[in-house]
């Protein structure tokens, strides 16, 4: 089996392919362990990307986005595409943090919650006052929501 | 079927309200479980799309430091920290307040007799809503050294998770927990824990649900605020963002209910349940590992607080989500 492509998960997480990529992706899925391995990837660097802080841009920082050269502005605008997402998502969690926060993921007005990471937090905080160990037992596997 | 019967085999030896003795068991339990050295595999079952589903995971405690799942989750002192994204991340800082709520106004206790668990002798507690609704949990304390080894919760005649100690070795006193903490906090490096103070403007209902009292108000660096209730035996955190809940978009496999006039999902985690609903243009998600129908109380709670009654009521709702103080 070869290695599935990332931009293709990515969309099918984010529900924007048609029904014959979503038939495909969910027959992969369901033969394929390393397809299930590069999923649960592709989620988590998304989800690690969207947890980061959203905060107000500073003061002037809008002025030196909109005067940056060219490729920056591609590179923004690129997460409206397919094939750029992955890479958005990867980069954006290292060297472009603070731009991905405040540019790539906007207060929205639908919230979709991050289950598993909201699970995290109630066990680790429960864990504080709680028993910990029975407390954090079940989340010492990462929690999948959904399947 | 066998669980039950096992459960109910254990003969009962003592008088029908241990509360005294059981609150002692469990302070004890979460006393000890870093201060001694120990180590083993538990098993976590938990029911889901009807079906029980189960994981195993390891444990080792040495000198005060928490080590689950081979390092994924670690715990000194107040400090938590996760692997997420495949680096450890400190999700939790925070000290804990000083005490809980006392639960034996809510629950009735009742120790029983022995029972083995991981070939260690335990003090079994039978714990149940005093008003005999439904919802039952049973605790098994070790009897050597008080570590808690296994928890059992039904409802309505059904378990629903079971969090217990399969192998265990010999517990022996450890290190403190102080120098723990500090390496702890040492390891995750300079990122800023996942919580922290919650903005000056929320303030949040002291008392929700069915004795659930507040003990603590955080926030997130997503902007959500993170509101941590207990009864005393329970915890249940309520998170609340900004916007409607995009229904269309959450993932499969949750099960829709209906509280009320409130359209609700469920999905039934390994570490309880998490329950999602909107009003008034703020997404809920509450996460609990107490039975379903206290968060449908809690849930009615907040509908019966956001029917405004006063234009002052009005004038706190619209502030705030957690403006119902």
């Amino acid at each position: 089996m070869t290695r599935p492509p990332e931009e293709l998960l990515s969309a099918y997480l984010d529900g924007e392919v048609d029904d014959d990529e979503r038939a495909l992706v969910e027959a992969q899925l369901e033969e394929s362990a390393e397809w299930r391995a590069v999923l649960d990837e592709v989620r988590e660097t998304r989800d690690l990307v969207r947890g980061l802080p959203v905060r107000d841009a500073p003061a002037g920082f809008w002025e030196g986005i909109l005067d940056a050269p060219s490729a920056a502005v591609v590179s923004l605008d690129a997460r409206r595409t397919r094939r750029s997402r992955v890479a958005a998502w990867v980069a954006g969690a290292a060297a472009a943090a603070a731009i991905v926060a405040v540019v790539l993921v906007p207060r929205e007005s639908t919230v979709k919650p991050r289950v598993a990471t909201l699970v995290n937090s109630h066990a680790a905080r429960s864990s504080v006052s709680e028993e910990p160990v029975s407390q954090l037992a079940p989340v010492a596997t990462p929690v999948k929501v959904g399947r | 079927v066998a669980a039950l019967a096992v459960f109910f085999a254990i003969p009962q030896d003592a008088s029908a309200d241990d509360s005294g003795r059981v609150g002692a068991l469990l302070a004890r339990s979460r006393e000890v479980a870093t201060q001694q050295d120990y180590e083993g595999t538990m098993v976590v079952r938990w029911r889901a799309g009807g079906k029980m589903r189960e994981r195993t995971v390891a444990v080792r405690v040495h000198d005060g430091t928490l080590r689950l799942g081979h390092g994924r989750v670690l715990g000194a002192g107040d400090r938590r920290l996760m692997k997420e994204g495949g680096q450890s991340r400190l999700i939790w800082s925070e000290p804990p307040p000083s005490k809980l709520p006392d639960p034996s106004d809510k629950y009735r206790f009742t120790v029983l007799g022995a029972a083995p668990v991981a070939g260690r002798a335990t003090t079994a507690v039978a714990i149940e809503r005093a008003d005999g609704s439904a919802g039952r949990e049973r605790l098994y304390f070790d009897r050597a050294s008080g570590l808690l080894l296994r928890r059992d919760q039904w409802d309505h005649g059904r378990l629903t998770r079971r969090v217990a100690f399969v192998r265990i070795t010999d517990p022996v006193p450890g290190d403190g927990d102080s120098r723990a903490a500090s390496r702890l906090g040492a390891g995750a490096g300079n990122q800023p824990p996942a919580t922290g103070e919650a903005p000056d403007d929320v303030s949040a209902a002291r008392r929700l649900g069915d004795g659930f009292e507040l003990m603590g108000t955080y926030g997130r660096p997503d902007g959500d605020t993170q509101l941590y209730y207990s009864d005393g035996l329970f915890g249940l955190s309520l998170f609340a963002a900004d916007g409607d809940l995009a229904w269309d978009e959450l993932p499969e496999g949750g099960q829709a209910v209906e509280v009320g006039d409130v359209d609700a999902r469920v999905y039934r985690t390994p570490a309880g349940s998490a329950v999602l609903w909107d009003d008034e243009d703020v997404t809920y998600t509450a996460v609990t590992d107490a039975p379903l129908h206290e968060v449908e109380v809690i849930i009615a709670d907040l509908e019966r607080r956001h029917e405004p009654s006063t234009l002052d009521d009005i004038g706190r709702f619209v502030t705030r989500p957690f403006s119902w103080g």
